[in-house]
């Protein structure tokens, strides 16, 4: 399995520079709207969508075919992806927060210091309850690209993150009309139960996607 | 006889086509051709064979383990190039080298690198830009590179020049002088598995035809050329297929020894293109082993 990482490593160091000068893009971006939020989101979302640039290089060249006459399994394959995409979603989130902290410290240089750790504080659970959202999207689409490929799955994949921005929306909405109380003890709940279906998500996601795949032929 | 690859009772079902009941062994230390026309069940058989796809019915052994295809310990010691390259085409091959050094656990960089240098393959340079020669010595290198002990070929020289072809059927001799490597190539070009291979094995429309050593295949079959009328005096069951011509009929015949004392009839020695060609156009043969 530490070939197949190499490989997508590999493949991704062909889209590092227009990765790094649209990271740098999206940053001048949100600093000069003072989003730091949309800049941290942007990041991880951008970062994740980089697991189906490698997977489209492999379909392109077939590669998957080729690794199953290496001593490799169908469930490396799979697993691959899967840890691939786990840590691009680290990576978003890390460039994500530190990225959207710096920019947010540099737009707000007249507040204090602890209203700047406050606002991050706020503003990294938030990014956390998106990331969540977006990282079970691509749990979802994931078993779909083994099934059918990234072309057809391209097609689903904007309707997923359609559904997901809808989903977040209508959670907002409705938080605002039955004007509850939000307590720490709910955002905490929340966060813990966000966490749960998003771990369990991930795993499920990967055994479908295993059973695709044993069941797939080349 | 140790077997390299054993397949039994094989049988793969599509619409359209069916790989049946197909049977046959290659034994450790040979080279052995895999023949047949496009669509007759060559690349389906290697996919059975490397786990690629479901079979319906059937046992497969590869180095003597039952479904060996499924255990990373056999695949470590065979080397397989299909017709096209997979590497994606951003590697280069110091690329190339550091994902089968992760893979393989008896990987050999030196040997690899050596086969590149021997193959002329500019390291510079990524896998796109290679030709297509370049792209199938580039499968050859890591085929041979990790302790290999089957080489598994499906239709890798197709659409390669002469000159490269035969740069790549050197290196398979290179490679059987080791008592227990194992080629098993399939190609539809007959002169190369002509030239190289220990045994033949036929398959037409799924099923097998022939399983022969290649010598005694090329010397019990033989083109008779003779008129219409002799033809049809020759002993039937001798007959595999005829070709006729406003000049002549051509017969070819198995037990060919038996016609040369006949003076009456001109006897030549069939290529394998002829029998794939006599054998294939009348679906005479019969399965042998």
């Amino acid at each position: 399995m530490k070939g197949l990482l190499f490989k997508d490593l590999c493949n991704l160091r062909q889209v590092a520079k227009q990765s790094l000068l649209t990271l740098a893009i999206l940053a001048a971006w949100c600093f000069f709207m003072k989003s730091t939020l949309l800049f941290s989101m942007m990041t991880i979302v951008y970062s994740m969508m980089l697991l189906f640039t490698v997977m489209s290089y492999d379909e392109t060249a077939c590669f998957d075919k080729y690794a199953l006459t290496l001593p490799l399994t169908r469930r490396d394959l799979v697993r691959s992806r899967y840890l691939l995409l786990l840590l691009l979603f680290l990576a978003g989130i890390v460039v994500g927060i530190a990225g959207g902290g710096l920019i947010s410290l540099l737009t707000q240089e007249n507040a204090s210091w602890q209203e700047q750790s406050t606002g991050l504080w706020e503003q990294a659970v938030s990014l956390l309850a998106v990331a969540c959202v977006y990282f079970l999207a691509f749990c979802i689409l994931l078993p779909i690209t083994f099934r059918f490929g990234m072309e057809r799955a391209r097609l689903l994949l904007a309707l997923i993150f359609v559904a997901a921005f809808a989903l977040l929306y209508g959670v907002i909405s409705l938080a605002d009309v039955g004007d509850a109380a939000v307590t720490e003890g709910m955002v905490y709940g929340a966060l813990a139960a966000g966490a749960v279906l998003t771990a369990a998500g991930f795993f499920i996601s990967c055994w479908i996607s295993v059973r695709i795949v044993q069941k797939k032929e080349w | 006889m140790e077997y390299a690859i054993e397949v039994q009772g094989l049988t793969k079902r599509y619409p359209g086509f069916t790989l049946d009941n197909v049977s046959f062994s290659v034994p450790s230390g040979s080279i052995v051709g895999f023949i047949g026309e496009n669509g007759a069940g060559k690349s389906t058989t290697i996919k059975a064979i490397l786990d690629l796809i479901h079979r319906d019915q059937g046992e497969i052994r590869l180095l003597g383990k039952k479904d060996g295809a499924a255990f990373p310990e056999i695949k470590e010691q065979i080397g397989v190039v299909f017709e096209e390259s997979y590497f994606p085409d951003n590697l280069k091959i110091a690329d190339v080298n550091g994902i089968m050094k992760r893979i393989f656990q008896n990987w050999e960089s030196e040997k690899f690198f050596s086969y590149c240098h021997r193959f002329e393959l500019p390291d510079k340079k990524s896998v796109k830009e290679f030709s297509r020669g370049m792209k199938m010595k580039l499968s050859i290198a890591v085929a041979l590179s990790h302790q290999t002990r089957l080489l598994i070929f499906d239709e890798a020289t197709s659409g390669l020049d002469p000159v490269v072809r035969n740069e790549i059927l050197d290196i398979f001799q290179e490679f059987i002088q080791e008592e227990e490597h194992t080629v098993f190539l399939s190609s539809h070009i007959t002169s190369d598995i002509e030239r190289i291979s220990d045994y033949i094995l036929l398959i037409h429309r799924g099923r097998v035809l022939l399983f022969e050593n290649k010598d005694t295949l090329l010397y019990e079959y033989g083109i008779v050329r003779c008129t219409p009328e002799q033809a049809a005096r020759l002993e039937p069951s001798q007959i595999i297929g005829t070709r006729s011509s406003q000049f002549e009929t051509e017969v070819l015949v198995r037990n060919a020894g038996r016609l040369r004392e006949r003076e009456d009839l001109v006897l030549d020695r069939a290529t394998l293109e002829e029998i794939l060609l006599f054998t294939v156009k009348d679906g005479k043969g019969e399965e042998r082993e």
